[in-house]
C-alpha cells in the first residue's frame, strides 16, 4: 500500500510541477486542483487515522489491575500472627504500647489524637471485660478532673474538650505524662485479665486453622507466592505499562538484553533455558532487594545486636516494677493528703512533692522501656537466632521500632512511622527471603560475600562493586528489565507492537494539537 | 483502499507519508496563493 501512495504521490508532483502558474488564470486554476489534491489526500488519511486509532484503543482503554484483595487479607493474616505468636506479650498485641508511645511522645500537642488514643485504649479494656469509668483515672486531680468531663456527656462536643483541656492544662502542664502514667497503671492492674483476653482471641484466632499457628503462617506464604506469580502472569499490567510511557521499548531491543545477559550470566547463558534464566533472574533480584533491605535495617540489627551482647541485670525488669508501685504508693498517699487537706496552702504546698515523684515515676518507665526490650531479645533469643528472629521481635514492639526510625530521621511523623513499619513487617514476612533466615543476628558476616558466593554456584557474575549501595539500584534495574524481556517473549507480546502502538498514540497527540 | 487488511507499520508509515505530502501540498498552494496576491 505505502509504495502505491508513494507512486501516486510522485505522479501528481510531476503533474503539480509541469502545471503553468505564469498567469492569474493559470493560478486559479492551479489552486482547484491543489485543493482538489489536498482533499483527495485528507480523506485518504482520515481514513488511515480512523483505522489507527480502531487499533490503539483496545489498549487505551486497558485499567491498571490492583490487587486490593490481596493487600486486604495480608493485613488480616499478619494482624492474626501478632496476636498469635509468643514474642510480646498484651500490652503490645493489644496496641496500648503504640497508644502510650503516641501519648508520650505526642509531637504537636493534638488534642485531637490524645482523646482518640485514649479513646482506643478505653476500647481495649472494655473488650476484654474491663470497663474503665472516670473513677480509674485518679492518677492526680488533674487527671480526675479531665476525665470526670471526658467520660461525660458534654465530650462528645469536641470544642467543649478542648475547652476543657485548656483550662486544665494551664494548671498542670503534665497533664497528658499524668494521663499517660494512669494508664499504663491501669495496664499493669488489669495485666492478668488482658492476658487473658489475648488468650480467648488467639484460640478465635486459631480456630479457623486446622495445624494452628504454622496453617496461618503458611496461608500467608502462598498467598504471598500466588501474588508474585499472578503479577507476573499479568499481561494486562505490562500492557498498561507500555501503554502509559512507563515502560520504554527502546530498552528491550535485542543488543540491550543481549548485553545485559552478558553482564550477569556470560558463558553460563548458553547452557541454560530462557525459563532457567528468567528464573535465575527473578531469585537474583528478589536477593537483592533482600540484600538492600539488610543494608537499610543494618542500624537496627546492630542495635539489636549491641542489646543482646550487653549483660542485663538479672531482674532489672521486675525490679524496676518494684519501683514504680512503691512510688506510685506514695503518690497516691499524697493524692489522698491533697484532697482531704482543708486549707488551700497545705495543698499547694503538697503540690511540688506530686510533681516530683510522678517526674521520678515517668523516668522509671523511660528505663523499663529500655530494658524490656532487652529483656525480650534475651530472653527469646539464642547465639544461633537469626536476624529474621530479631526483626519478628522488633516488629511486635512498636516503641523500641519508632525510636529506631527516630534515631535515623528525628523528623518522621507517626504516619510515616507507622507506614514504616508497615513496610517493614511485609519485608519480613516475605516467604522468599534467604539471607536473613539464614544469617544469625550475631554473626559477622559480611552480607554482600553471602550474595556472591551463593550466585557464583548459579553461573550469575556478581561483583563486589554491583552491590555498593550507590550501583544496587541501577543492578535492580537491569535485572527487572531482564524479567519484562522474558515476559513479554512468554506472552508472546512483540516489541513491534508495543512500538507501533507509542507511534500512533503520539500520531494521535498531535493530531489533537493541531485541531 | 482496504485499510483493514494493512499491518500497523505500514499503515503508520502510510499515514506519515500522506501527511508530509499534505504539508508539502499546502506549503505549494500558499506560496501559489502570496503569489497571485502580488500580481494581482
Amino acid at each position: 500500500m505505502k509504495e502505491k501512495i508513494s507512486t501516486e504521490i510522485n505522479l501528481s508532483k510531476e503533474v503539480f510541477q509541469s502545471l503553468p502558474t505564469n498567469n492569474s488564470k493559470n493560478r486559479k486554476k492551479f489552486l482547484t486542483e491543489i485543493e482538489k489534491e489536498i482533499a483527495h489526500y485528507q480523506e485518504e488519511l482520515n481514513e488511515i487515522y480512523q483505522e489507527l486509532e480502531n487499533r490503539v484503543k483496545p489498549y487505551q482503554e486497558l485499567e491498571e489491575s490492583h490487587y486490593d484483595d490481596y493487600e486486604s487479607v495480608f493485613i488480616e493474616l499478619s494482624k492474626a500472627m501478632s496476636y498469635t505468636n509468643n514474642l510480646s506479650t498484651a500490652y503490645e498485641k493489644l496496641k496500648l504500647d503504640k497508644n502510650i508511645y503516641y501519648l508520650s511522645h505526642n509531637q504537636v500537642n493534638n488534642l485531637k489524637q490524645i482523646n482518640q488514643n485514649l479513646r482506643r485504649m478505653i476500647a481495649v479494656f472494655h473488650k476484654a471485660g474491663i470497663p474503665l469509668e472516670s473513677k480509674d483515672f485518679g492518677y492526680t486531680k488533674f487527671v480526675q478532673w479531665y476525665m470526670e468531663f471526658f467520660f461525660s456527656k458534654s465530650a462528645s462536643d469536641h470544642s467543649a474538650v478542648e475547652k476543657k483541656f485548656e483550662e486544665i492544662y494551664w494548671k498542670d502542664p503534665h497533664l497528658i505524662l499524668e494521663l499517660e502514667l494512669n494508664m499504663r497503671h491501669l495496664y499493669v492492674k488489669h495485666q492478668k485479665q488482658l492476658e487473658k483476653y489475648v488468650t480467648k482471641v488467639t484460640h478465635e484466632l486459631l480456630s479457623h486453622f486446622e495445624k494452628g499457628e504454622k496453617n496461618l503462617i503458611d496461608d500467608y506464604a502462598f498467598l504471598r507466592r500466588k501474588l508474585e506469580k499472578t503479577k507476573l502472569e499479568d499481561k494486562n499490567n505490562l500492557l498498561y505499562r507500555f501503554t502509559k510511557g512507563e515502560y520504554h521499548v527502546e530498552d528491550y531491543s535485542m543488543d540491550k538484553m543481549d548485553s545485559l545477559l552478558t553482564t550477569y550470566f556470560g558463558e553460563s547463558r548458553n547452557n541454560k533455558s530462557d525459563e532457567e534464566i528468567m528464573q535465575d533472574t527473578i531469585k537474583l533480584l528478589h536477593s537483592l532487594e533482600e540484600y538492600q533491605k539488610c543494608l537499610k535495617y543494618d542500624s537496627f540489627i546492630q542495635k539489636m545486636k549491641k542489646l543482646y551482647q550487653d549483660p542485663q541485670e538479672k531482674d532489672a525488669f521486675s525490679k524496676q516494677m518494684k519501683k514504680i508501685q512503691e512510688l506510685e504508693k506514695k503518690l497516691f498517699k499524697l493524692n489522698k493528703k491533697s484532697t482531704h487537706s482543708a486549707t488551700k496552702t497545705k495543698v499547694d504546698e503538697l503540690e511540688p512533692e506530686i510533681n516530683q515523684v510522678i517526674q521520678e515515676i515517668h523516668e522509671q518507665y523511660q528505663e523499663i522501656d529500655h530494658l524490656m526490650f532487652q529483656y525480650v531479645l534475651k530472653k527469646n533469643m539464642k547465639d544461633n537466632s537469626t536476624i529474621f528472629k530479631a526483626f519478628l521481635l522488633l516488629n511486635q514492639y512498636y516503641s523500641f521500632f519508632a525510636d529506631a526510625c527516630l534515631e535515623k530521621n528525628a523528623q518522621l511523623t507517626f504516619q510515616e512511622i507507622d507506614q514504616q513499619q508497615k513496610e517493614f513487617a511485609y519485608f519480613i514476612l516475605d516467604p522468599d527471603n534467604t539471607m536473613i533466615n539464614n544469617i544469625t543476628l550475631v554473626d559477622s558476616l559480611k552480607i554482600s560475600d553471602v550474595v556472591i558466593s551463593n550466585y557464583r554456584l548459579l553461573g550469575v557474575q556478581m561483583t563486589e562493586a554491583m552491590l555498593e549501595p550507590a550501583n544496587l539500584d541501577n543492578c535492580m534495574s537491569d535485572l527487572r528489565k531482564l524479567i519484562i524481556y522474558y515476559q513479554l517473549k512468554n506472552m508472546n507480546i512483540s516489541l513491534e507492537t508495543l512500538d507501533n502502538n507509542n507511534k500512533i498514540l503520539k500520531m494521535m497527540e498531535n493530531h489533537q494539537k493541531a485541531i | 483502499m482496504k485499510v483493514e487488511t494493512v499491518d500497523t507499520k505500514e499503515l503508520i508509515a502510510c499515514y506519515e507519508l500522506i501527511l508530509d505530502y499534505l504539508k508539502q501540498l499546502e506549503t505549494k498552494k500558499k506560496e501559489v496563493e502570496k503569489n497571485d496576491e502580488g500580481k494581482n
